[in-house]
């Protein structure tokens, strides 16, 4: 971990003045450390936004992550700068999570058992029963999401979790912003009834 | 509601996020930055290379546009005139159609023409003269930098020499020159009286042969039966002099058997430096050969690719 944090906390003080798009330009013309920054910089929230998206395992996460940098890397001259780098980085997250649910539509596991979870501590909650309730209750939001229909969980991954743009997330799933509206409201709404029924 | 969907993003943003070690982490990095320079590598090799194919086919339109590549028989299509140089002539043939010209420097050669359109000119040019011809078949010598003898087999020709009055030969008749050397004046060559046929027969007094017919790369695809075809038997030592003739000879077919001009040509009887016409024929060829190459470079690179990908994993 310290060494991790070393490695990429040296990065971004080197490159912390650099904006996503120069980096792109910089590793599109031969500079092969700018898509490690890059990665520094996003990998959590990309592994954040493909495991929502897909409910894959750890081991399925990894390989989703490292096509996904790759098909970036592969793809950056093609940037064009119509939406931010993040965006781009996500709709290529997203072209790989669909393919990820169209091949693993049968053995894909949807929700994984909390036996075999990794285990993670809940911000903020210090007590033990609370932290369980708590991680039940996030558990069952999770499973909520994952079963969410695609359409549904790709808009209220995008625009709640990781807090795109609706013009830009809207461009990227190829449909007019009212429709993402809409089906940011019917995925809310489909959470809070799955929560109600929880409770 | 606004609240409950502040605290439903709450909510979700809460969700742990299950993160590989740290030893993993960095083992992916180092994954994703070889493979994603591998990838953009193939990726810049691709676009390179259609690049290059958008190039070669670029320029082989060009080519096409600004300089449209004919067949040989149309290359060719632009002369009247048959010449048939003999050996040791020096002569070029720098115009054609409307005003076409031969410029004879020294030698013999042998002309044939078909039938001019009106407005049209074939003219045989010596240093101190020139022949002007309406559709005939003639010989004309230059010797010593004078037009010394002038004979037509068949047609009319115009004689306008430096210091003798212009003259009109018919069927048969004969000019003569103030400077011929020794020989049989030029009455009494021998001409082919076929319509068809062209005989060159040699007045110089230092090489008498014909050249021996052969087909020049520019007429390599004219039909069989527009070929200078009776000549005499060819002498072993007429190919010392080919390099003396300085522009390809044209042929085409003799006015009684081939009227029209756009008609296959004659093959050329002498062998001539490569033509111009089939040089830009073949060009295009090369950008074709590059991209060939590239495409083969790039299935190397990226079978080189695969076997790196192997390894990695």
């Amino acid at each position: 971990m310290i060494l991790s944090v070393a490695i990429l906390g040296r990065a971004r003080r080197i490159e912390g003045d650099v904006t996503d798009e120069a980096l792109l330009a910089r590793f599109a013309s031969g500079d092969r450390d700018a898509l490690g920054v890059l990665f520094d910089r996003h990998h959590r929230a990309t592994y954040r936004f493909l495991a929502r998206l897909t409910g894959a395992t750890a081991a399925d996460l990894d390989d989703l992550v490292q096509s996904t940098f790759v098909e970036v890397a592969r793809a950056a001259s093609r940037f064009d700068g119509r939406a931010s780098v993040r965006t781009w980085l996500f709709g290529v997250g997203l072209n790989m999570a669909r393919h990820y649910r169209r091949g693993n539509a049968r053995r894909r596991r949807v929700i994984t058992e909390p036996g075999d979870e990794r285990p993670s501590q809940i911000p903020g909650v210090d007590r033990p029963d609370q932290n369980a309730e708590r991680r039940e209750l996030l558990q069952a939001l999770e499973r909520a999401i994952v079963e969410l229909p695609a359409p549904l969980r790709e808009v209220f991954v995008a625009c709640e979790i990781e807090e795109l743009p609706g013009a830009e997330v809207a461009r990227l799933l190829g449909v007019p912003e009212g429709t993402l509206w809409r089906r940011l409201h019917d995925a809310r709404k489909a959470l809070r009834a799955a929560m109600k029924e929880r409770s | 509601m606004t609240d409950d969907a502040a605290d439903l993003r709450a909510l979700a943003k809460e969700i742990p996020v299950e993160l590989p070690a740290q030893d993993d982490l960095l083992a992916l990095r180092q994954r994703i930055v070889a493979k994603g320079a591998a990838a953009r590598r193939r990726a810049r090799l691709r676009t390179a290379s259609f690049a290059a194919f958008a190039v070669a086919a670029g320029a082989v339109l060009a080519i096409g546009f600004t300089h449209p590549v004919h067949p040989p028989t149309a290359s060719i299509a632009h002369y009247h005139g048959v010449v048939v140089a003999s050996a040791g002539a020096r002569y070029t043939h720098p115009s054609g159609i409307p005003d076409e010209l031969v410029v004879l420097e020294a030698g013999r050669i042998h002309v044939e023409v078909s039938p001019l359109a009106p407005g049209e000119r074939f003219r045989v040019r010596a240093p101190d003269g020139e022949v002007e011809v309406r559709g005939t078949a003639f010989d004309v010598t230059v010797d010593s930098g004078h037009l010394t003898a002038v004979a037509v087999a068949h047609g009319r020709v115009e004689v306008r020499a430096l210091d003798a009055q212009p003259a009109v030969l018919g069927n048969g008749e004969s000019w003569q020159g103030r400077a011929q050397i020794g020989g049989a004046p030029a009455a009494t060559v021998p001409v082919a009286d076929s319509a068809a046929v062209a005989t060159a027969t040699a007045h110089s007094a230092s090489a008498a042969a014909p050249v021996s017919p052969r087909r020049s790369t520019s007429t390599a695809d004219a039909p069989a039966n527009t070929a200078v075809a009776p000549i005499a038997a060819p002498p072993p030592e007429t190919s010392a002099t080919i390099a003396d003739v300085a522009m390809p000879s044209i042929s085409v077919p003799a006015p009684s058997l081939a009227p029209a001009p756009s008609l296959a040509p004659a093959p050329s009887l002498v062998p001539a430096p490569k033509p111009s016409a089939a040089s830009s024929a073949l060009a295009p060829a090369m950008p074709q050969d590059r991209a060939r190459e590239e495409e083969r470079r790039e299935r190397r690179d990226e079978r080189r690719e695969r076997q790196d990908q192997r390894r990695l994993r």
